[in-house]
């Protein structure tokens, strides 16, 4: 488990984007973290993987304090995607992918690593693409690769259902919906495995489709925090979001079905 | 079954491809080198220069007369030169190859962003005010003074373009092309000013060694400058690995557990003291440090575990074929190399800036 209790970021410039924040993630749960743009989400994310500096609170990795690991430990149980990750130089993708083992691989990576790397690229179904240079692919593609490369760093965690922790900054950003829930669906998969994953996602149905437990942050704080049952209520939403929405049950599988209104007509 | 021959040749993986382009560079550079040492005002047979090294290293006996004669022309004039072009040239290309993984951008050459006149500038002021101002040190450190200075120098221009273009492990490569504009701007006018206030003669040698020139290298050069170069040419590799992650970003390479820093500081020190090492030996020799790694990237793709060893021979091969044309074109004189290294650099940077028409996305 991975605990952060009490931590604040501040900019520079004394700003408070993340204030007071607490939050556990556990192997086998899946968190979602939604809030507004500027909500401070990527900042949470962040600070809870060591690379935002906070000022105050600590955060535990199962029961050591994260800034007294060695980054090339928890690079062998933990795994980042960020948001937008710029690579200007022309790797193919298995390449790309291939950096993911670079935590457990010596100066060339072996035939177990192209087995996994195989394995992770058919999950997010880019495969075929294997060769193709990274920077000629589109924005979704990359984002995909980008999956792939976390899948591959955590994949030895994962097939020996130790516990391990993926961390995604809005992964699904520049997907259509059938990728949306191929990744979803992934993820939820991962969770079965002991993977703990935490996840920065803007589309509210997909969160309260595949989310174990949701967090919501307004203005750097913590509104509230539970599951999609719990917490998709049109009060909390309007809270969160300062927008009305229609909350209905979903036809088929009961859960909260969030239904945003025009509200600039008039 | 018909086995489709061609289709195989065609379908090596990346990584036999990558060895087979090394070992031809490897194999191109050592013909060429034999070759090298065989050509000059007294032309002597790759089969002679051969039988040379064979008897020097006791393989055969032979007491020639051509052979005595052949033996003093390689030993005492054309070997050093010739070992001396084959690491300054391995030094700038892999050296160019590190600061373009370090900033992320493959434009980040060491004479674009002002590396080497940094390194010039401060060599150019131990050769003009060494003399009266360190004239107390002890011969041994009198003679290191000269790379040593030019490390220093070379370091505070990288430190300087460095912090100047990047903020939180991002380059920003318009910045770091106008700053590496400003530092060769100072260090040219500081170089300007030295030049002004030399005599005749240092007047000359500055010029010539400002052009970049492997001429007048002997054992005692290479002995000096040898260690230095060897450091960054032996020691860059060995991050290759880390620099691949590097490539991208600082966030995601420490994600994927590396320690970004302590890669950061290795590949300024070893980078800067091999470019150095080569400012102080052989003056300002541009763009090879852009060239070779580029045309390695085309054709083997940007992974440093392979670009590393390739620019090492393919930075030795250009520089030893530069520095033959430099003394073959206008014999008996001869034309200093940085000028032949720049005529072929700059119409190549001026291809690519041409090639990328996506300019914006390089600036």
């Amino acid at each position: 488990m991975i605990s952060a209790n009490n931590i604040s970021v501040t900019t520079k410039s004394g700003e408070k984007i993340l204030s007071d924040f607490s939050v556990s993630v556990s192997p086998g749960v899946l968190t979602s973290v939604i809030g507004k743009n500027g909500a401070g989400k990527s900042t949470c994310l962040k600070a809870i993987c060591g690379e935002s500096n906070y000022s105050a609170g600590n955060i535990f990795f199962e029961d050591q304090n994260i800034a007294d690991l060695k980054p090339g430990y928890l690079a062998r149980h933990r795994a980042v995607v960020s948001q937008k990750t710029t690579l200007d130089f022309s790797f193919s993708v298995e390449e790309v992918v291939t950096l993911g083992r670079s935590p457990f691989s010596g100066y060339f990576s072996s035939s177990t690593d192209q087995e996994i790397i195989k394995n992770c690229l058919q999950k997010v179904g880019l495969l075929p693409l294997k060769n193709r240079s990274y920077v000629t692919l589109s924005g979704g593609e990359q984002q995909r690769v980008h999956i792939a490369r976390a899948l591959a760093q955590i994949w030895d965690a994962f097939e020996s259902n130790e516990p391990s922790y993926l961390f995604l900054d809005e992964p699904l950003a520049s997907l259509d919906v059938a990728l949306q829930h191929e990744i979803m669906h992934l993820l939820k998969q991962l969770c079965s495995n002991n993977v703990a994953v935490f996840i920065v996602i803007h589309d509210l149905n997909l969160a309260a489709q595949y989310s174990d437990n949701i967090v919501i942050l307004k203005n750097g704080q913590k509104l509230t925090e539970g599951s999609p049952f719990e917490v998709l209520t049109e009060q909390v939403i309007f809270d969160a979001f300062d927008h009305p929405v229609n909350i209905i049950p979903h036809p088929k599988t009961e859960c909260p079905l969030i239904i945003s209104e025009r509200v600039y007509d008039n | 079954m018909p086995v489709n021959h061609k289709s195989h040749l065609f379908n090596f993986s990346k990584f036999s491809k990558s060895s087979v382009l090394l070992a031809g560079l490897f194999i191109s550079l050592i013909s060429f080198a034999i070759l090298s040492v065989g050509i000059g005002a007294v032309s002597i047979e790759p089969s002679v220069v051969l039988k040379v090294f064979a008897n020097k290293l006791g393989f055969l006996d032979f007491a020639e007369d051509e052979l005595v004669q052949s033996s003093a022309i390689i030993y005492s004039i054309r070997l050093p030169r010739v070992i001396l072009a084959i690491l300054v040239g391995a030094t700038l290309a892999i050296s160019g190859a590190a600061l373009q993984g370090l900033f992320r951008n493959p434009l980040a050459d060491p004479t674009l962003i002002g590396v080497s006149s940094g390194s010039a500038l401060a060599a150019a002021f131990v050769i003009i005010l060494g003399a009266q101002m360190f004239s107390f040190l002890p011969e041994y450190l009198y003679s290191a003074l000269l790379p040593i200075s030019a490390f220093v120098g070379g370091l505070i221009a990288t430190l300087l373009v460095y912090t100047i273009s990047t903020s939180a492990g991002k380059t920003n490569i318009a910045t770091m092309l106008l700053a590496g504009i400003a530092v060769n701007a100072v260090a040219a006018a500081g170089i300007g000013f030295l030049v002004f206030s030399a005599d005749d003669v240092q007047i000359r040698d500055l010029t010539f060694w400002t052009l970049g020139s492997l001429g007048g290298s002997v054992w005692n050069t290479v002995a000096k400058s040898a260690p230095f170069l060897l450091i960054t040419i032996i020691g860059l590799p060995f991050f290759s690995k880390q620099m691949n992650v590097m490539l991208l970003g600082e966030h995601e390479a420490r994600y994927l557990g590396v320690n970004t820093q302590f890669v950061k500081k290795a590949i300024i020190f070893l980078a800067t003291l091999g470019i150095g090492a080569s400012v102080a030996v052989s003056g300002i020799i541009g763009f090879v440090g852009l060239v070779v790694p580029h045309l390695l990237r085309l054709m083997i793709g940007p992974d440093h575990k392979f670009l590393m060893p390739g620019s090492i021979l393919m930075g030795a091969l250009l520089l030893l074929a530069s520095d033959l044309f430099a003394r073959m074109v206008v014999i008996p004189a001869e034309l200093p190399i940085g000028i032949v290294t720049s005529a072929i650099g700059a119409p190549f940077f001026l291809w690519l800036l041409i090639r990328n028409r996506s300019l914006s996305a390089y600036l």
